[in-house]
């Protein structure tokens, strides 16, 4: 996995690399219409079309049923039982598709998520960073664990050990850029964490929150920075860096609220021409 | 193998959703994909607007049921039944009904008869499904509903019209260049007078479903739901106009009156097939030409082809009919007028031959109402595919001009069977108290293509294979039994079913030219110079020495001065000039055989009363068994000979005296079936929900005294 992250990153880097100066919501919106489009073809193909048309006319039709037969109080409930087991069916068939995009999906939205979920520090600003160590190695090297910071960046606080999450926080401050590796010592072991510290915030900018330890979907969903071994004390290095802020029309959503939108609505402009059923 | 990939699809796709959702900070991840995205709000919605409903009904329950208790009372208090469902089984002949319950191959209606009773019911006259369906929905005799027959005449200019819709123009409409915009609706007004039985229960609160009884176009507007049937016309305003593709013949209609088809040529080149379906007339542009919408049919693999059409690719098979397909013509570019269509591919290869159903209004997107409420054909395709909307939705004229075969007709006439089952078990379903009512009206066109197969001196088949189809007409019997089957499973006892015909069937051997007979006898006069047979719709008479001339199957109009706009007959003297054609023609005999071919002729005050007797023909035929008007008299040419042989495919009809063609009824409950007639099932149906019998119905209840009990 920590290949296929470093892969990805690298490509997307590499994708990205031209729009880098652009403002990153527009960036964003052009990546979900890219998404959204790429997706709905991808679901044409992967879906049962037939089942989906014939299960969405059903559902019409039962929400109809429920106008015109609205007499009887008993029919009216069959027609929402209906509805249901329509809505069922209709989620049913929307399960392969979602088998074949959850994959491709999934690493694109985590790429995303490097770029858009958090946003570097700004000189004068601090941040808490947390490392989590395995339970095992709580009691033999939680005394031992400490910091060492890149140039520019000021340990503000001495360690605080939470025994019940197994971590250790900092709040570490930046005084210039940086753009380099918080190392971690733990026992006998030296481990590193990049750390991004910028004037400018506004641009486009990888920021690895987490390095991941070694489960598939931790590594999965942070793929900034490769996880760390089993036998490793440490279980993750988290930097809370603050929410990037991406406002649409100066309407301030989540990043994955904007993808979310703009893909679908993508794919609502585009089905009437590529002739899908969702 | 693609099911087997789906369901792996769907099994990864399960494990992978639930180990994402299960992960702490993933929930923004599990969205996938505005496929996905879009079934799960979709369904989000769905499910939310059933539950915001659902919520509502409950809670609006008891103030609507209080609301409609200070409105109209307890409309079912009165009940003697919970719901009533009428079967119609158009043109069941009770001679072979009988027969096949005795031989045990109708099990169901030979139950129904021995638990339940059974009748030879009395019908109209004269015996048409418009004329008897309109009595049966009125209960009235056809001087009170003002159907008589399919075609009557506009008497001042003496052109054929509907007998039962009259569709108005835009009253007002704007010239600007070559276009014309409507300021107006144009009007579809029924004809049918009387109020039916399911309007009488709707006012006492009583639901119905009432489904292609013939004349409800347009439809009713009552308290419940009804798809029209007969008269609905086609996308070009027909009766119903097959087209037929070929390279081979002549181009041409083959039109006779408002049904028949049109033969369209071809272009081939190479493996590509071009023609066009033609449309409706673009009234919004002027001199309304035709709307044409091109396509074209390349060849595929195995004898198949691929009709390309509005953007669409449909697979033709050989032999077999297409699913419904749905075509659009575009008047100024942008409106779409809407309608669907079946393709049946006879041959690709040379001489191609390609055939498509009449252009039939499309139910979800209907360019007028053919349902009440107006969603409710929306619905019932929605919920069970496109169906057949047109009045008169089997075929038989191309199986009449040999354009399909005797089984590509059968299979035409079963899917519009299994389609009207749908929606007839459906509303069953929908309507646990009130009135169900359904028309099939497969046996009746059955009978009238395959009745010739089963009578031994029919003409039409008098050198040809009798056996192949003989068992069409005893097997569609056997089909309706078991719809009746059907039916009456899922019924319970506080139901009560009544299984009916409009009228039976008899054959239709020998045709009699009424037309051709007023010539003879000095009541009718052509112009100089013309034909026999001539021009349809009476365009050769010579209306200043004509007296009496026949249109319609019903019988003879007079050409009364100052009714009929070049009338020379005394209004004084026509009376007795209608009792003496009557009298002149009940007996008439065939010289070929000397058989009685004319039962009863009937002057029309001798057969009907009410306020709109004075519409009628002014004689009414009722021909004996094996007779029938002759094609050229229907439409109003004038024949060579009075009498001739019947050698259409076109080889049963009822069109005789009602006496001799009665139809069928069942019903589960006991009835007192003295003199039954189709009359009477309104005023009972009305009967069993406590409901009064309004002064105007003719008809009575068939219920016993003690039938509450």
């Amino acid at each position: 996995m920590n290949r296929i992250n470093a892969i990805l990153t690298w490509i997307s880097d590499i994708a990205l690399a031209p729009v880098q100066s652009w403002s990153p919501a527009v960036v964003l919106v052009l990546l979900s219409v890219v998404a959204g489009f790429v997706m709905t073809v991808v679901f044409r193909y992967s879906s049962d079309q037939q089942g989906l048309k014939r299960v969405a006319r059903l559902t019409k039709a039962q929400l109809m049923c429920l106008r015109i037969f609205k007499e009887d109080l008993g029919v009216a409930l069959r027609c929402q039982r209906d509805i249901l087991k329509s809505i069922g069916r209709r989620l049913w068939l929307s399960l392969p598709p979602m088998a074949v995009l959850i994959i491709p999906f999934l690493l694109i939205l985590t790429q995303l998520s490097l770029r858009y979920e958090k946003r570097p520090i700004r000189p004068g600003e601090s941040v808490i960073l947390a490392v989590e160590l395995s339970p095992d190695a709580w009691s033999d090297v939680s005394g031992d664990v400490s910091i060492q910071v890149p140039a520019g960046v000021v340990i503000e606080t001495p360690p605080l050990r939470d025994a019940g999450e197994h971590t250790v926080y900092w709040r570490v401050g930046l005084r210039d850029p940086v753009a380099g590796q918080v190392i971690v010592h733990a026992g006998f072991y030296a481990l590193q964490k990049s750390f991004v510290g910028v004037d400018e915030t506004d641009r486009l900018t990888t920021v690895s929150a987490r390095r991941p330890g070694s489960g598939f979907f931790d590594r999965l969903l942070y793929p900034g920075e490769p996880g760390f071994a089993d036998d490793s004390p440490v279980m993750s290095i988290d930097i809370r860096y603050p929410a990037r802020s991406t406002p649409i029309f100066g309407v301030d959503i989540p990043w994955w609220g904007t993808f979310f939108i703009v893909s679908m609505l993508t794919a609502i402009c585009v089905r009437p021409f590529l002739k899908v059923q969702f | 193998m693609m099911a087997a990939i789906r369901v792996t699809l769907t099994a990864i796709a399960l494990w992978a959703l639930g180990r994402l959702l299960a992960h702490e900070t993933a929930v923004q991840e599990a969205y996938i994909g505005p496929g996905a995205g879009i079934a799960l709000l979709g369904s989000f919605f769905a499910v939310f607007s059933a539950f915001l409903s659902a919520f509502f009904f409950v809670l609006s329950w008891p103030v609507r049921m209080v609301w409609r208790g200070l409105r109209g009372g307890r409309p079912y208090a009165a009940a003697k039944a919970k719901k009533v469902v009428v079967l119609g089984l158009d043109g069941l002949e009770p001679t072979l009904t009988e027969q096949l319950m005795d031989a045990g191959r109708l099990p169901n209606l030979a139950k129904l008869r021995d638990h339940g009773v059974y009748a030879r019911l009395g019908t109209t006259c004269p015996p048409l499904s418009p004329v008897a369906w309109s009595s049966f929905s009125t209960g009235t005799n056809p001087g009170k509903h003002n159907i008589y027959d399919f075609i009557s005449r506009h008497a001042p200019t003496y052109r054929p019209t509907q007998s039962s819709v009259h569709v108005r123009d835009s009253r007002r409409k704007l010239k600007i260049g070559p276009v014309i915009i409507p300021l107006s609706r144009p009007q579809v007004c029924g004809l049918r007078k009387s109020k039916p039985f399911w309007n009488v229960l709707g006012e006492s609160g009583i639901f119905s479903a009432v489904l292609r009884v013939p004349i409800t176009f347009p439809p009713d507007r009552f308290r419940g739901v009804q798809l029209s049937a007969m008269c609905v016309p086609d996308l070009r305003g027909t009766h119903g106009m097959f087209s037929y593709f070929t390279e081979n013949g002549g181009t041409g209609d083959t039109t006779d009156g408002e049904v028949g088809g049109d033969l369209i040529p071809i272009e081939r080149t190479g493996d590509t097939v071009r023609s066009f379906l033609r449309g409706p007339p673009n009234t919004l542009v002027a001199g309304e030409p035709e709307m044409r919408l091109p396509f074209k049919v390349t060849r595929g693999r195995n004898g198949s082809a691929t009709l390309h059409i509005n953007g669409q690719k449909v697979t033709l098979e050989p032999g077999r009919y297409t699913d419904w397909v749905a075509i659009h013509f575009r008047t100024l570019g942008v409106i779409k007028i809407r309608g669907i269509c079946r393709f049946f591919l006879k041959r690709f290869d040379s001489p191609f031959e390609l055939y498509c159903t009449p252009i039939q209004i499309d139910p979800e997107k209907p360019i007028m109402p053919i349902s009440h409420p107006n969603n409710y054909s929306r619905y019932l395709a929605r919920l069970q595919g496109t169906f057949s909307t047109l009045g008169l939705a089997e075929d038989t004229w191309s199986l009449s001009e040999r354009r399909l075969d005797e089984d590509a007709f059968l299979t035409q006439a079963y899917n519009i069977h299994a389609e009207r089952e749908e929606m007839f078990f459906d509303a069953l379903k929908r309507v646990p108290r009130g009135v169900v009512v359904c028309v099939f009206d497969g046996p009746d066109r059955i009978q009238h293509m395959f009745w010739r197969y089963i009578d031994e001196r029919h003409p039409a088949l008098r050198n040809g294979d009798r056996e192949r189809h003989r068992n069409v007409i005893p097997d569609m019997y056997e089909k309706m039994d078991d719809l009746v089957g059907r039916t009456v499973e899922t019924l319970d006892d506080d139901t009560v079913l009544f299984v009916m015909s409009d009228h039976g069937f008899k054959p239709f051997r020998r045709c009699v030219d009424l037309n051709a007979w007023l010539l003879d006898n000095d009541y009718l006069a052509l112009k100089e110079g013309a034909r026999r047979p001539g021009t349809s719709y009476l365009a050769d008479m010579d209306w200043s020495r004509t007296k009496a001339y026949a249109l319609g199957l019903a019988g003879i109009f007079l050409n009364v001065e100052g009714r009929e706009g070049q009338g020379i007959v005394p209004a004084r003297d026509a009376e007795a000039l209608a009792r003496e054609i009557a009298a002149k023609l009940t007996g008439l005999r065939d010289p070929e055989n000397n058989e009685v071919a004319i039962h009863e002729a009937m002057p029309r005050e001798t057969v009907y009363h009410g306020p709109y007797v004075s519409s009628a023909p002014d004689i009414i035929i009722g021909y004996n068994v094996g007779y029938r008007i002759s094609w050229d008299a229907v439409i109003g040419k004038c024949g060579p000979e009075v009498f001739c042989d019947n050698l259409k495919a076109w080889s049963g009809d009822h069109c005789i005296h009602p006496d001799l063609v009665p139809g069928v009824l069942f019903c589960n409950r006991k009835l007192d079936l003295t003199d039954p007639n189709i009359i009477d099932l309104a005023p009972t149906t009305l009967d069993l929900f406590g409901v009064r019998k309004p002064a105007y119905m003719d008809g009575k209840t068939l219920l016993c005294a003690d039938a509450s009990n």
